[in-house]
């Protein structure tokens, strides 16, 4: 079966099974599945057995940091690092830290504990109950009451959910699974989490932390987006059409339209209250808006700063008309 | 339920629907144009550089936009290759 090219129907050629380009115009694709190739048919979701390969999970020594492939049933046992000779248990390593690869390396939940591993081995914080788990980011025997199970079906212990827990940006959810979801710079690398700002998925080279915690692709790093999100033009553009209001009602004010309209004492505090309806309490919400559609930590345009500030200066008037007759 | 990747154009209708029994391609300016295909039907899927997903039956092959930074067309576009998947390694069996 050929694979056609989507531009001019013409040949592709493929390359190592990931990546086709068109014998005729060169054009490029990313091959996402192909009946004719043999590892397109093979299951690659995690978790479904393919000759041993989804059984493998990756774990890293804790002396030197030298990454193996080791079935998952030796978790928790001891292994012997080939590079450094040092003794670590052998624990998952988080998916999340593994880059490249495809997710049939992604990491196997930590099984519990065989027998006989379990047998003289306690929890590291309750010396009196046996171990259970292990956790997924420091190899820490852990009981079932230290266990933390994450959306993974791994186990933490409580110090690695708390640093898990903080290591995410506000905003973000901890149960965001990017299982499958790969970087929108590179196709082969599984993203570890969303772009601030465009909400592309990045991988870790990809990942810039701003001060304040704010996560963003290298897109908009070098070039910020200027446009404002949808939330943010409709407070932009009620503020704006508020303080036009506002500046039209102080404008009548100030022109003494509305002088002699009312002679009684009751129609003097009718027209009070009109003007506060109509002019004073939309220059409120007008300025709440204003300020509203600012961002605190990425590049405001001008146009957010102008609706801010002319809403603020109505405000100030009207605030200061109220002072001067309360005191008149 | 079913997930559907819109790339609708003022002229142009255009849309993926992948639903449990197969997906469903409309490219059309006006009404029908509309096909159905099961999901072992489908021979290959690419993906261009500028994020048009394709996708080969036979000798036929339809192109629709995407937005790599739309969860929802994500969404879509994993699970379409992932039931396509699923159906070859059924069909192999």
């Amino acid at each position: 079966m050929e694979m056609l090219c989507p531009e001019c129907l013409g040949p592709l050629e493929a390359r190592d099974g990931r990546m086709a380009r068109c014998t005729l115009h060169g054009g490029h694709y990313r091959v996402l599945f192909w009946r004719g190739q043999p590892w397109t048919t093979m299951a690659h979701e995690p978790g479904q057995s393919i000759t041993g390969l989804a059984n493998r999970i990756v774990s890293k020594c804790t002396h030197c940091g030298q990454r193996f492939k080791i079935l998952a049933e030796h978790v928790g046992k001891k292994a012997r690092c080939k590079i450094c000779q040092s003794e670590f248990v052998v624990a998952p390593f988080p998916s999340h830290l593994v880059s490249g690869g495809d997710s049939s390396q992604a990491i196997v939940a930590s099984a519990p504990l065989t027998a006989q591993a379990t047998k003289g081995r306690t929890c590291v914080r309750h010396a009196n109950k046996p171990a259970e788990y292990v956790c997924a980011r420091c190899g820490s025997p852990i009981c079932a009451t230290c266990s933390f199970p994450q959306a993974s079906g791994s186990q933490l212990c409580p110090d690695c959910v708390n640093v898990v827990a903080t290591a995410l940006a506000p905003g973000e959810r901890a149960s965001e699974d990017f299982t499958g979801v790969v970087c929108a710079h590179h196709p082969n690398v599984q993203a570890v989490r969303r772009c601030a700002v465009c909400g592309a998925p990045m991988c870790a080279t990809c990942d810039f932390e701003l001060p304040g915690r704010v996560h963003v692709c290298p897109t908009c790093v070098a070039a910020p987006r200027q446009g404002l999100s949808g939330k943010r033009k409709g407070y932009l553009v009620w503020s704006y059409v508020l303080a036009a209001w506002c500046t039209l009602g102080l404008a009548v004010i100030f022109s003494g339209a509305l002088a002699g309209t009312v002679e009684s004492q009751a129609g003097v505090e009718v027209l009070g209250v009109i003007i506060f309806l109509l002019i004073f309490a939309p220059s409120i919400i007008g300025t709440a808006l204003g300020f509203a559609a600012l961002e605190r930590r990425l590049a405001n345009p001008a146009s957010v700063w102008v609706a801010a500030i002319w809403n603020g200066i109505i405000l100030a008037v009207l605030l200061l008309l109220v002072i001067i007759g309360s005191f008149s | 339920m079913s997930l559907k990747i819109s790339a609708n154009t003022f002229f142009l209708r255009r849309y993926l629907e992948i639903d449990s029994s197969g997906i469903t391609f409309c490219e059309t300016a006006a009404l029908g144009g509309t096909r159905t295909f099961r999901f072992d039907q489908v021979d290959c899927v690419l993906m261009s550089n500028d994020n048009v997903l394709s996708f080969q039956v036979g000798q036929e092959v339809f192109s629709l936009p995407t937005k790599p930074r739309k969860r929802r067309h994500q969404e879509a576009i994993e699970t379409f290759v992932r039931e396509v998947k699923r159906a070859a390694g059924a069909r192999l069996a």
